[in-house]
C-alpha cells in the first residue's frame, strides 16, 4: 500500500459535438491510494463514465495529468494493469461461463495467466455453472461473470460502472457483500460509480462526489466503518450520517 | 406449403417436445391439404374441366409416379444452381458487408445503392446474364447468386453493427484488434440476422435458377415446367411445380436445421421458461 495507485492531476475533458464544444470533466483532481475502494457518486450524466473511460484509457484527456499504476492511462491498459465491469454483463451469448472469462486471454494469446479462469470462478462460487451459457444464468450471475472476467490479468486497478444499477434490490445487495468478499482477498484498488449513495457506503473507503457536468470534485468523504463491512453496518449512526451528509453534498453539486 | 412454416413458427413457443406436438402442429396443415386436394379432384371430376385447364390433382400424382425419377433428375439439376448461386451471392455478400462495415466511406457511398437494388426485382436482368454467358450452368449460378447477394448483404451491415456497446469496449479494453472484434464479436453477433437473410434469399436463389433456366436452358426443372406448358401438358406442369416446392420446402428446413445448431443461444431458440427465468436471482 505504498503512494498512489491512480493520480489524477487538473483532468478536463471535452467534446466536439453538433451543439458546439461540451465540456464534461472540470479541472479534477483526486488520488486513489493502492488497494483503497473509492466510490465515486454524482448527478446523472455528469461524466463519471466518461471519467471512468479516461482511467480506463479508452478516451484521451483534453487536458491534466492522469497516471495508472506510474503509466498512461493507454498503456496501463495495454500492461493489463486495468479491468473493467460494466453497466450490463456484457457477456458474449454464444460463449459458455468459462470461455466468456478466457475471452481476454485468447485476445493476448496468453495461455498461462496469472489467475487460472477455472480457479477465479471457484472464488466466485461460479465453478459449477463453468459449461451454462450466459442465458442460463440470472442478472447477478451474469455480472458476477462480467467480474471474473474483468480480474482474469490479475490488474492492480478494477473500474466498475454502475454494475449493479439493473439488478433487483435484493440481488443488489446481495452482490455488494458478494464484491466486498472478493477484494477482502485480493485487494485490488477499486474505483466504483454508483447512483446509489447507501452502495457507495457501505462499500468504499472513500466517496467523491462530483458535481454536475463539468463535473469538478464536489466533495469528499471518509468512510469510517470498519472492515470487513457486514450487512448490520446500515443501521448504525455512522452510515446514516454519511448516507444524510452526502445527500446533501449532492444535492447541492446537482 | 408455405402454411406449414407459418404454423411453425408461430406455434413454436408453445409446442413441447412430447408426442402432443404431432397432432397440433402438423396435422392441421395435412389435413387441410387433403381437403384441398379432395376439393379440388371433386370440382375437376364434376365440371367435366378439360385436363389442358386444369388437371385432377390424381392426374398429377400419377405424372409424379410415372416421370418421377426423370423429374427428380431434372429437380436436382435445378437445386444444384440454386444452392451453388445462394453460396457465393451468400459468401460474396458476407464478405462485402464486412468490408462496408470496416470502412465507414465503403458503406456510406454503396449501402444505399445495395438498399435500392434490394428492392428491385433482380430477375429482370437476367435475359442479359444469358447473353453473356450462354446457356449452360453459369448464368443460373450467376443469377440465383445475383438474386441471393443483396438481402444478405443488407442485414449483414446490419448484423455486423448491431453488437452492445459494452461488449465492444470490453474488446477494445482487452486490447482487441479490428480483426478479432470482427472474428470473436461482430460475425457471431450478425449471425441471427444472416440466418433472418438466408431463409429469404435461399427461396429466391431458387426462383432465380428456375428463370434463368426459361430464358434458355438445356436442363432443370424450370425447362421441364415451361415444356409441359408449351406442350399444354398440365399435369406434367404440376409435377413440376409440386417438386420445386418441395426444393423450397427442403432448402428453408435444411436452413432452419443449420440455424437451430448455430443460434442455440438467440432468443428464437429459448424456450418460454428459459427467456422468463432470465433476470431473476
Amino acid at each position: 500500500m505504498t503512494g498512489p495507485l491512480v493520480e489524477v492531476q487538473g483532468l478536463t475533458k471535452g467534446f466536439e459535438s453538433g451543439a458546439g464544444y461540451l465540456l464534461v470533466l472540470r479541472d479534477l483532481t483526486f488520488r486513489v491510494g493502492a488497494g483503497e475502494f473509492v466510490a465515486v457518486v454524482g448527478p446523472s450524466g455528469c461524466g463519471k463514465t466518461t471519467l471512468l473511460r479516461i482511467l480506463a484509457g479508452l478516451l484521451p484527456p483534453s487536458g491534466g495529468e492522469v497516471a495508472v499504476a506510474g503509466y498512461d492511462p493507454r498503456l496501463a491498459r495495454r500492461e493489463k494493469q486495468v479491468g473493467f465491469v460494466f453497466q450490463t454483463p456484457a457477456l458474449l451469448p454464444w460463449r459458455t461461463v468459462l470461455e466468456n472469462v478466457r475471452l481476454a486471454l485468447e485476445i493476448n494469446r496468453v495461455s498461462r495467466p496469472a489467475l487460472k479462469p477455472e480457479d477465479l470462478l471457484e472464488s466466485m462460487g461460479l465453478a459449477e455453472f463453468a459449461d451454462y451459457y450466459p442465458h442460463q444464468l440470472s442478472g447477478g450471475m451474469a455480472q458476477r461473470v462480467a467480474l471474473a472476467r474483468a480480474l482474469v490479468f490479475d490488474p492492480k486497478l478494477l473500474l466498475m460502472d454502475e454494475p449493479f444499477s439493473a439488478l433487483d434490490e435484493l440481488t443488489r445487495s446481495a452482490m455488494r457483500y458478494e464484491l466486498l468478499r472478493v477484494w477482502e482477498q485480493t485487494r485490488k484498488t477499486v474505483i466504483f460509480v454508483t447512483h446509489s449513495i447507501p452502495e457507495a457506503v457501505i462499500l468504499a473507503d472513500r466517496v467523491l462526489v462530483l458535481s454536475r457536468r463539468p463535473a469538478h470534485l464536489a466533495g469528499e468523504l471518509i468512510v469510517d466503518l470498519p472492515r470487513p463491512r457486514t450487512e448490520d453496518m446500515e443501521d448504525s449512526a455512522h452510515f446514516r450520517e454519511a448516507v444524510k451528509w452526502l445527500k446533501s453534498r449532492l444535492r447541492a453539486a446537482a | 406449403m408455405a402454411q406449414v412454416e407459418a404454423a411453425g413458427g408461430g406455434l413454436k413457443v408453445h409446442a413441447g417436445r412430447g408426442p402432443g406436438r404431432l397432432y397440433s402442429e402438423v396435422m392441421p396443415p395435412v389435413l387441410v391439404f387433403v381437403l384441398v386436394a379432395a376439393g379440388w379432384e371433386a370440382v375437376v371430376r364434376l365440371q367435366n374441366i378439360p385436363p389442358y385447364l386444369l388437371p385432377a390433382p390424381s392426374a398429377v400424382a400419377l405424372r409424379l409416379w410415372a416421370d418421377g425419377p426423370a423429374l427428380i433428375a431434372e429437380g436436382v439439376y435445378t437445386l444444384l444452381e440454386a444452392l451453388l448461386g445462394f453460396g457465393l451471392g451468400s459468401a460474396a455478400a458476407v464478405f462485402v458487408g464486412a468490408t462496408m462495415a470496416r470502412w465507414q466511406l465503403l458503406e456510406r457511398s454503396l449501402y444505399p445503392l445495395a438498399v435500392l437494388v434490394k428492392v428491385t426485382p433482380v430477375v429482370t436482368v437476367a435475359p442479359l446474364f444469358i447473353i453473356w454467358f450462354g446457356f449452360g450452368l453459369l448464368p443460373k449460378v450467376l443469377i440465383a447468386a445475383l438474386i441471393t447477394f443483396f438481402p444478405v448483404l443488407v442485414n449483414a451491415v446490419t448484423g455486423l453493427k448491431a453488437v452492445e456497446p459494452a461488449a465492444l469496449e470490453f474488446f477494445e479494453s482487452v486490447g482487441a484488434s479490428n480483426w478479432e472484434i470482427f472474428l470473436k464479436l461482430r460475425f457471431p453477433a450478425s449471425l441471427p440476422y444472416l440466418f433472418a437473410a438466408f431463409r429469404v434469399s435461399v427461396v429466391l436463389g431458387l426462383i432465380g435458377a428456375v428463370v434463368a433456366e426459361w430464358l434458355g436452358a438445356e436442363r432443370g426443372l424450370g425447362r421441364a415446367v415451361l415444356l409441359a406448358n408449351q406442350n399444354l401438358d398440365m399435369a406434367g406442369l404440376f409435377a413440376g411445380v409440386f417438386l420445386l416446392a418441395l426444393c423450397g420446402v427442403g432448402l428453408t428446413g435444411l436452413i432452419r436445421i443449420w440455424e437451430r445448431q448455430l443460434l442455440f443461444w438467440h432468443e428464437t431458440y429459448l424456450t418460454t421458461e428459459e427467456l422468463t427465468e432470465r433476470g431473476k436471482p
